[in-house]
């Protein structure tokens, strides 16, 4: 596919290989549909702008997705200003001691398994700060490595880490509020 | 093992298989502790939840809004690349603008002489024209009344100026293939 000249039907080609996987990132990073189009159009777009600049040894794919995430992370951060008190109670307490969380290990109906519990937790990804969706979508939903997550983000590998362990204790901690204390059990 | 240990070595089993030695002390640890054992199983929900978040797919013309917002290629004319048009665009600007400086007296020449000719056509064609330029040359006179006489020192600059920009603007269109010039530089 020659993409030197900016060629038109093959950069549709690769919108079409690529959408799924960029607007499902974004969904999870901005958190709702109109604003994750929005930010995908203008990855594909700031893309196509800069395709003289993409090395052709590198993967498309992540040189692509790393467009995207700087623009989602914008749009995240600026439609969340308002909303930066999800951003302290989030970060707040995540390593500190283990909260009272209701024992359901022995439930053979456990809560967690449950297709309603996997609908919310992937709802409140969005509700995180911006970084946190965006390390928890890049590990576990993308498989991005470490070292791809740290060039991605621009951050250093041990930043990196650090994100993904608060990331996955604030997305739990938010888990357990939603639900009833029954609920768990 | 501490309580602090067991919950940084459930973390990390989401990252890396864990050495035998630490696998058996932190299940030790989880047979014993109602309270990490619960955080263990909450954690595992949470990361399988992420795990199986279902790719979502944009609208259905989303690639059609794309493609509408790209850039407007530089296509070139005749072979050749639309950069080089571009500089033979500023060329042009230049060129046009001091002909029309040398030339100056001859264009006053033939601007006088236009009306003439249209009052003298004769031949079998041309008296519809004379006639039609006639009339608007005759407003044109009856408007200039009313103005203050125009100074050809300062007349002849802002011709050679518009001129300019009129040959420079056919380079550029020819240069985009006569679609909407944008110049929108590649940007990362
Ligand atoms: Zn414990």
């Amino acid at each position: 596919m020659d993409l030197s000249e900016g060629s038109r039907p093959a950069f549709a080609s690769l919108i079409e290989r690529h959408k799924g996987s960029i607007f499902s990132m974004a969904l999870r990073v901005v958190g709702n549909r109109e604003d994750a189009e929005e930010a995908a159009q203008d990855a594909f777009v700031r893309a196509f702008r800069a395709l003289s600049k993409f090395r052709r040894d590198a993967k498309f794919g992540t040189w692509l997705y790393r467009i995207a995430m700087n623009v989602c992370l914008t749009k995240a951060r600026q439609s969340r200003l308002d909303v930066t008190s999800i951003d302290a109670s989030a970060e707040d307490d995540v390593d500190s001691a283990p909260l009272q969380i209701p024992d359901h290990g022995d439930n053979p109906d456990r809560l967690v398994e449950r297709s309603e519990f996997k609908d919310r937790v992937q709802n409140m990804i969005a509700s995180l700060p911006p970084k946190y969706s965006a390390v928890l979508t890049m590990y576990h939903m993308q498989d991005l490595s470490y070292e791809e997550m740290s060039e991605t983000l621009d951050l250093p590998i041990g930043t990196v880490k650090a994100h993904l362990f608060r990331a996955r204790g604030a997305l739990k901690k938010l888990a357990i509020t939603a639900f009833e204390p029954q609920e768990l059990r | 093992m501490e309580c602090h240990t067991s919950l940084t070595l459930i973390q990390e089993s989401f990252e890396r298989i864990l050495s035998s030695i630490e696998q058996r002390e932190l299940d030790d640890h989880l047979l014993t502790c109602k309270n990490c054992r619960a955080e263990a199983v909450l954690l595992t929900g949470v990361v399988n939840a992420v795990k199986e978040t279902p790719l979502e797919m944009p609208s259905h013309d989303f690639t059609l809004h794309v493609m509408d917002r790209l850039p407007v290629p530089v296509s070139g004319f005749l072979g050749i690349p639309g950069d080089v048009m571009r500089v033979a665009a500023a060329a042009a600007i230049v060129v046009a603008t001091f002909l029309t400086w040398l030339y100056q007296d001859s264009l006053i020449q033939i601007s006088k002489r236009i009306p003439e000719t249209a009052s003298i056509g004769t031949d079998s064609v041309s008296p519809y024209f004379a006639q039609i330029f006639g009339s608007i040359y005759g407003s044109w006179q009856y408007m200039a009344t009313f103005l203050p006489p125009i100074d050809m020192d300062v007349a002849i600059p802002v011709l050679s100026v518009l001129i300019a920009i009129g040959v420079a603007q056919v380079v550029l269109r020819m240069a985009h293939g006569f679609e909407p010039v944008e110049l929108d530089e590649v940007t990362s």
